[in-house]
C-alpha cells in the first residue's frame, strides 16, 4: 500500500492521513523517521531516550493532524513537535549535560576520503567536532543542527524555534562561534 | 567599510543578507585578509557539520507504530465556532458569568431595601384582623377594637 503512496508529496500524504487512511501517514513516518531521529540523538545524547522522543514525535503529530494548517510546511511543524518533546524531556532533567560519544557512535564517523593520513586526520577533527557540538549549550546546539545538518531556512528555523527572524541571526552567528570556541586547536 | 559584526558575517556565510548589504560585503571582503579568514573558518565548520555521521534507526518505526496509529486523529471539537468564532469555554464562561453577577444582584435587592420596605414586621402582622389591610371598616366598633389590639 505505502509504495502506491511514495509519489504523493507531503501535503498530499497529509490530507489522505487527515481523512484517516493510516497509511498515508505511515508514509510520511518512513520519509522523516531518520531525520528526527538524529536531530533528538544528538539533542539527548542518548539513543533510547532520543528513540522514544521519536515515536512520541509521530505519535503527537498524528493525534494532532486536525490541527495541521494546510499552509504550513510539515517539516517545520513536526520539527517543532520534536523540539517541545526533547526541551519537555530536558526540563524533567533527564539528561546529563554532556554525555561522551560511546566507541560504537565515533567508529560510525563518515569515510573522509583517500590516504590514511588524511584519513586519521579527518576522524579526528571529527570526533573533535561532536564533542565540541555537545558541550555547546542545547540552545545553540539545536539552532545549529536545524541550520546546518537539516538545512532549514532562517525562516524555517524562525519558525520552529518561535523567535523572531533577527534573533535566529543572531543566535546562529552565537553558535557558530561557540563552537569554533570549543573545537580542539 | 569597516568590518562586518560576526553575526553579519555569519549571515552571509548563510546567504542570507539583504542584496545591496550582501553585494556590499562582497566588495569588502575582498581586500579583507581578516574577514576571508573568518569566513573561511565558518565555512569549514560548515563542511565538517555536514560530514558528521548520521545515525538512523536502522528499522521501519512505522509498522512499529502501527498498532498506535489505528485509532483516528482527534477532531477539533468547537461547541459554537458560527457564533463566536473562539474557543468553546468563551460562551460557558460568559454564561456563567452572567448568572453569577444576576444572582448576586437579586441577592443585594431582597438583603438591603428589601425586608424593611415591604414586609412588615411579625408584630405588625394581623393574620385575623376582621377588617383586610387598606380596607374600608364596615362597623366601627370592630375597627376601633382591632386597633386597640396588640
Amino acid at each position: 500500500m505505502r509504495t502506491l503512496l511514495r509519489h504523493l508529496d507531503d501535503s498530499e500524504c497529509l490530507a489522505r492521513a487527515r481523512q484517516g487512511e493510516v497509511a498515508a501517514f505511515s508514509e510520511l513516518v518512513a520519509r522523516y523517521q531518520d531525520r528526527i531521529y538524529r536531530f533528538l540523538l544528538r539533542l539527548t545524547r542518548s539513543p533510547d531516550d532520543a528513540l522514544e522522543l521519536t515515536q512520541e514525535t509521530f505519535l503527537n503529530a498524528y493525534q494532532a493532524l486536525a490541527r495541521w494548517q494546510p499552509e504550513a510546511q510539515f517539516t517545520t511543524w513536526l520539527f517543532r513537535i520534536a523540539r517541545n518533546q526533547a526541551f519537555d524531556w530536558l526540563r524533567r532533567g533527564k539528561r546529563a549535560e554532556f554525555v561522551a560519544l560511546d566507541e560504537e557512535q565515533e567508529h560510525g564517523l563518515a569515510d573522509p576520503g583517500p590516504g590514511p593520513d588524511a584519513t586519521l586526520e579527518t576522524t579526528q577533527r571529527l570526533r573533535g567536532l561532536e564533542r565540541a557540538l555537545a558541550r555547546l549549550p542545547t540552545e545553540h546546539r539545536e539552532i545549529l543542527l536545524l541550520r546546518e545538518i537539516e538545512d532549514l531556512s532562517y525562516e524555517d528555523i524562525a519558525t520552529v524555534l518561535d523567535i523572531s527572524l533577527g534573533t535566529v541571526k543572531s543566535r546562529i552567528a552565537r553558535a557558530r562561534a561557540s563552537l569554533l570556541d570549543k573545537m580542539p586547536r | 567599510m569597516t568590518c562586518p559584526r560576526h553575526d553579519e558575517l555569519s549571515a552571509y556565510a548563510d546567504q542570507a543578507l539583504a542584496p545591496r548589504k550582501h553585494a556590499r560585503f562582497e566588495q569588502h571582503l575582498q581586500g579583507c585578509p581578516v574577514c576571508q579568514q573568518q569566513l573561511a573558518a565558518l565555512q569549514a565548520l560548515r563542511h565538517d557539520l555536514h560530514a558528521l555521521p548520521s545515525p538512523t534507526l536502522g528499522f521501519d518505526l512505522a509498522s512499529r507504530l502501527e498498532g498506535r496509529l489505528q485509532r483516528p486523529p482527534r477532531r477539533r471539537h468547537r461547541p459554537w465556532p458560527a457564533l463566536w468564532g473562539g474557543p468553546g469555554w468563551i460562551p460557558a464562561g460568559l454564561a456563567a458569568g452572567l448568572a453569577l453577577v444576576s444572582g448576586v444582584w437579586l441577592g443585594g435587592l431582597l438583603l438591603a431595601g428589601g425586608s424593611a420596605a415591604t414586609v412588615p414586621r411579625a408584630a405588625m402582622v394581623r393574620v385575623f384582623d376582621p377588617v383586610p389591610p387598606g380596607g374600608l371598616c364596615a362597623a366601627a366598633e370592630l375597627c376601633r377594637l382591632s386597633k386597640g389590639m396588640p
